[in-house]
């Protein structure tokens, strides 16, 4: 071959010859999309929830200004404070400042693929800022001085023997390769962390112009953490994070951990509002949201904004066929995959970019399994379409397909073109195959045979086709009643929404066009029915989700907490027999007569210390989701967030009247008058799956979350 | 009578014949009446997806042309009735001459498999399969947006007396993907062979594939590697089982 290797097919070659990592990244994604294919098949009507959640992003995203305005009001009116930076660079130094401004020196960091794209790890480090990430995966990934390789299991390109050796040489604890061991070690080192760090860096989910919330998704707890411990806790966020409505997150939620995972909700789904309020007992004091542009506005006016609609759930990394083979960081960016090939030339220099729009096969998998329904095919042949505009093509390429062109348009030559390349593909031929071409060709047959032009091509022979009888037999179709005109065909399964409006596909982009906003209507998003007994669903899907669900009556609540307290706070190692109860839970006094005794009970306004010192925390909760199983708790006085987060055992007490139908009713009709800085959905204990995709329980959040349901109406309300 | 122009496309034209006169034969069996409009050279997918859009389009507009006035365009090929359907109508939008043509033969245009299924509504368990032998079913990606992988694969699954092996992954890719084959080799070939690998646990000894690309990529390394497995189209298969094809080895 006369022509250099390009970085990328160098990249190629590496990552093909690395058969380990082939298997890992292949196992990986492969049991991603099939967990991804049940959660989706567990849900109504997905279809409408990803037409609604493409409407409401593309919708957001073709009013951008609107949305981050009213965003920016909301934060600020809620005692957060606003930076809106232009490029990554500028978005660093707004952190750095902040950091210096208030002499802030250890950084928990929760795993945010925008601090990827500004490079943000290394500016702290030059400014003197400690940070630690604090995601299994992305610690694994720093502690090994490594790349991420997916954009939501960074690891997914790691065996535990590297990462036991990594651990044995960087932490000095003792060579071991079970992942829960290893997954242990990573939790005492970083609740060091938690407990001195002074600053909190996060990205953001999703963020609600209507209320100035930030979302943030994680399953470990370190999201939790991260937010809840330091004083101060800046989150940054490329500015198309914006979503309209508390309501949408309904659709978003119920989407992206199943588009993403195969779960049907993360563990851990918190609304941020704001800065701790006067009277939380607990919350970062100061809250900094940086809103990025880094290339987005570019996007956001030309043909490409559909990109923008990207909710970087990973479903397209995991289904495609190129990446399953390479891996991530083949694609040198920090968004590889199908995604990444668009993101890259887009956000980045395109010509550096040039290999990755053309790496693709265009097989549509990425489309199909789309959340937000971004026709990433479509746009790689845009891009490849630009490179042949501006004339960055490879010149024999563009030729080729020219000359190419120009045969293939009129008969004449193209069937002189059939003629030659039979009469040529003679030479290398063995009966109707060739096994070797010649010279320049030769790469062609290096790895496969090659079919040799037939000696009389289809429309030679049509000539004594078209000669013979119509009716050979006598069957005959029953299509008498087929429409003749019109498009009768059944809906397609991906493109469906688009082929029936097909004008609006066309030039969807370069027009400005008006989205309307769709209503999200509760009749499609809810998954219960309205006779189902929410106690019922819920204690079902809570214990689909790990969580451990008893029943009892107001009689027996605090005896039976009382013993389930007593069950799990002893034998334990770590603070066994210590026991922090909320002050507002409403059998707080009988159920500490009862423990009395047995347990050791903090007080929980002894200080944030408490609670790392602890077994178990007990709290009510503000409400409870029957479809997801979720509990909901809420910061505010006497609300500690800690509590349902640092001790390793949760205790939660739920009453039939908290528990709504679905995450639609929570968002639309139950929220709480005068957010709360922080509301936080738990669905499940805190889990990883980053080490070769083991499930481990308890990383960061509690590994055991007990759930006692009363199916009685609360006597004595909190006051 | 349903009057069916048949769009052979380059590769099975150039490549495959046998498969064209099995579509043709089919067709003729249950009661179409065939034409092929011999102007017909290439619907530009080629061209379009390496960014090519001009000389796409010009094509594009041959392609409406040559078809102009059929009730029904029928293809052997996935691919090429997906770039018929979904993707010319986007590249001739703004030509005022052509864009309504071009949804028009978007609307009228179907590949041959669903065609048969769809349309025509053949009962295909009243056909015995010919071959007794085992046989799978390789989905064409580009079906996408026109049949799903299950529906597609009905065409097999649902002949009379068929022994049908699904092939694991039965939607990814076999690494074709056009000129991404000769820009990427390596790539496309861990994908065939992963494709290969899959076909050979099947046990099936005859695969269908009704995309010529696909076959040409899948059934070449199939041969270099010495496995023993035959490749047909969907029409090979049911002209071969309706007795149709004694005449053309």
């Amino acid at each position: 071959m006369s022509r250099c290797e390009t970085w990328f097919e160098a990249n190629v070659r590496r990552a093909l010859g690395d058969d380990a990592l082939r298997g890992a990244v292949a196992t990986a994604a492969t049991a991603k999309i099939a967990a991804r294919a049940a959660a989706v098949a567990g849900v109504r009507d997905f279809e409408a929830l990803r037409d609604l959640a493409t409407g409401i992003k593309q919708h957001t995203v073709d009013h951008l200004d609107r949305y981050v305005t009213r965003f920016i009001e909301r934060v600020e009116a809620l005692g957060g404070k606003v930076h809106v930076v232009a490029t990554p660079a500028d978005a660093n130094e707004c952190i750095v400042r902040i950091a210096r401004d208030n002499n802030l020196t250890l950084c928990a960091k929760v795993k945010s693929m925008t601090t990827e794209e500004t490079g943000l790890a290394a500016a702290l480090e030059a400014a003197g800022v400690r940070m630690v990430e604090t995601d299994l995966g992305e610690f694994i990934v720093q502690i090994d001085h490594d790349r991420p390789s997916h954009i939501v299991t960074p690891i997914i390109h790691k065996n535990r023997k590297t990462i036991a050796r990594a651990f044995a040489r960087k932490l000095g604890v003792e060579y071991t390769e079970d992942p829960q061991a290893l997954t242990t070690h990573a939790r005492r080192y970083l609740r060091d962390v938690f407990r001195r760090c002074d600053l909190g860096i996060s990205g953001v989910n999703f963020a609600v112009a209507e209320t100035g919330a930030i979302c943030i998704c994680t399953n470990e707890g370190n999201g939790r953490l991260s937010t809840t411990r330091p004083r101060v806790h800046i989150a940054l966020m490329g500015r198309e994070k914006v979503v309209p409505r508390t309501a949408d997150l309904a659709v978003f939620l119920k989407v992206l951990a199943r588009s993403s995972t195969g779960q049907p909700i993360t563990v851990y789904t918190s609304l941020i509002h704001g800065p701790r309020r006067p009277a939380d007992p607990d919350g970062p004091e100061q809250l900094h949201v940086v809103i990025l542009d880094g290339g987005r506005r570019r996007i956001e006016s030309g043909e490409y904004r559909d990109v923008l609609r990207c909710i970087r759930c990973g479903a397209c990394l995991n289904a495609c066929p190129v990446y399953r083979r390479i891996g991530g960081h083949a694609y040198e960016n920090v968004y590889p995959g199908p995604i990444g090939k668009l993101l890259a030339p887009l956000l980045n220099d395109p010509e550096h970019y040039a290999d990755l729009p053309q790496a693709s096969s265009l097989c549509g998998r990425c489309l199909e399994v789309c959340p937000v329904r971004i026709d990433i095919p479509d746009m790689l042949v845009r891009l490849r379409r630009d490179q042949v505009d501006r004339k960055t093509a490879p010149w024999g390429r563009r030729i080729a397909f020219r000359l190419a062109s120009e045969m293939l348009s009129r008969p004449w030559s193209y069937q002189f073109g059939q003629k030659l390349a039979r009469a040529c593909s003679g030479l290398g031929a063995d009966g109707d195959w060739i096994r070797s071409l010649p010279g320049p060709f030769s790469r062609l047959t290096r790895l496969r045979d090659l079919p040799r032009p037939a000696a009389r091509p289809f429309r030679q022979v049509w000539q004594e086709e078209e000669a013979m009888p119509t009716e050979r037999a006598g069957v005959r179709a029953q299509s008498d009643s087929v429409e003749r005109t019109g498009i009768s065909r059944r809906p397609c399964v991906d493109r469906a929404h688009e082929e029936s409006d097909i004008d609006s596909r066309i030039g969807r982009s370069t027009e400005s066009r008006p989205s309307p906003l769709p209503r999200v209507d509760p009749a499609v998003v809810r998954q219960t029915a309205p006779d189902d007994d929410l106690v019922s669903v819920f204690c079902a899907r809570a214990g689909d989700l790990g969580l451990h669900v008893t029943q009892s009556s107001t009689d027996a609540l605090a005896r039976d907490v009382a013993a389930l307290v007593h069950d799990v706070a002893t034998g334990a190692d770590a603070g066994a027999g210590k026991v922090v109860i909320e002050p507002s839970l409403v059998c707080r006094r009988e159920l500490e007569r009862s423990l009395a005794g047995s347990m050791e009970m903090l007080d929980p306004h002894a200080g944030d210390q408490v609670m790392f010192s602890a077994h178990v925390g007990v709290t009510g909760v503000y409400a409870a989701v029957a479809e997801t199983g979720s509990l909901v708790c809420v910061s505010g006085p006497e609300l500690w967030r800690g509590l349902s987060l640092i001790p390793p055992v949760h205790v939660a007490v739920v009453w039939q009247e908290q528990i709504v139908p679905d995450l639609i009713d929570l968002f639309t009709t139950c929220l709480p008058t005068g957010l709360p800085a922080n509301l936080t959905l738990i669905s499940g204990p805190s889990k990883t799956a980053d080490i070769e995709g083991i499930l481990i329980t308890g990383v960061h959040g509690p590994g055991n979350v007990h759930v006692v349901v009363v199916r009685e109406s609360r006597k004595d309300p909190r006051p | 009578m349903v009057d069916v122009a048949l769009f052979v496309t380059c590769l099975t034209d150039t490549f495959a014949p046998r498969v064209g006169v099995a579509v043709v034969r089919v067709l003729r069996h249950f009661g179409c009446r065939v034409r092929f409009p011999v102007g017909q050279t290439c619907c530009g997918q080629p061209a379009y997806n390496n960014g090519f859009h001009r000389e796409a389009a010009a094509m594009g507009r041959r392609m409406i042309d040559v078809f102009e006035g059929c009730d029904y365009v029928v293809t052997p090929s996935g691919s090429c009735a997906s770039m018929v359907v979904h993707h010319t109508p986007h590249l001739l939008a703004g030509d005022r001459a052509y864009a309504d043509r071009a949804r028009q033969l978007a609307a009228r245009t179907w590949e041959f498999g669903a065609f048969i299924t769809d349309v025509l509504k053949i009962d295909l368990s009243s056909i015995t399969a010919d071959p007794a032998e085992p046989v799978t079913y390789h989905y064409g990606c580009h079906l996408r947006g026109l049949q799903s992988a299950d529906q597609a694969s009905r065409c097999v699954g649902e002949l009379g007396g068929v022994v049908y092996r699904p092939l694991e992954q039965m939607d990814e890719c076999c690494g074709f993907g056009g000129a991404f084959s000769s820009l990427f080799p390596n790539i496309s070939n861990a994908m065939v062979s992963d494709k290969l690998d899959a076909i050979e646990r099947t046990g099936a000894s005859v695969v269908i594939c009704n995309e010529a690309g696909c076959a040409m990529t899948v059934e070449g390394t199939a041969r270099r590697r010495g496995m023993n497995v035959t490749f047909k189209h969907i029409a090979e298969v049911l002209a071969e089982s309706l007795g149709l094809m004694d005449d053309v080895p």
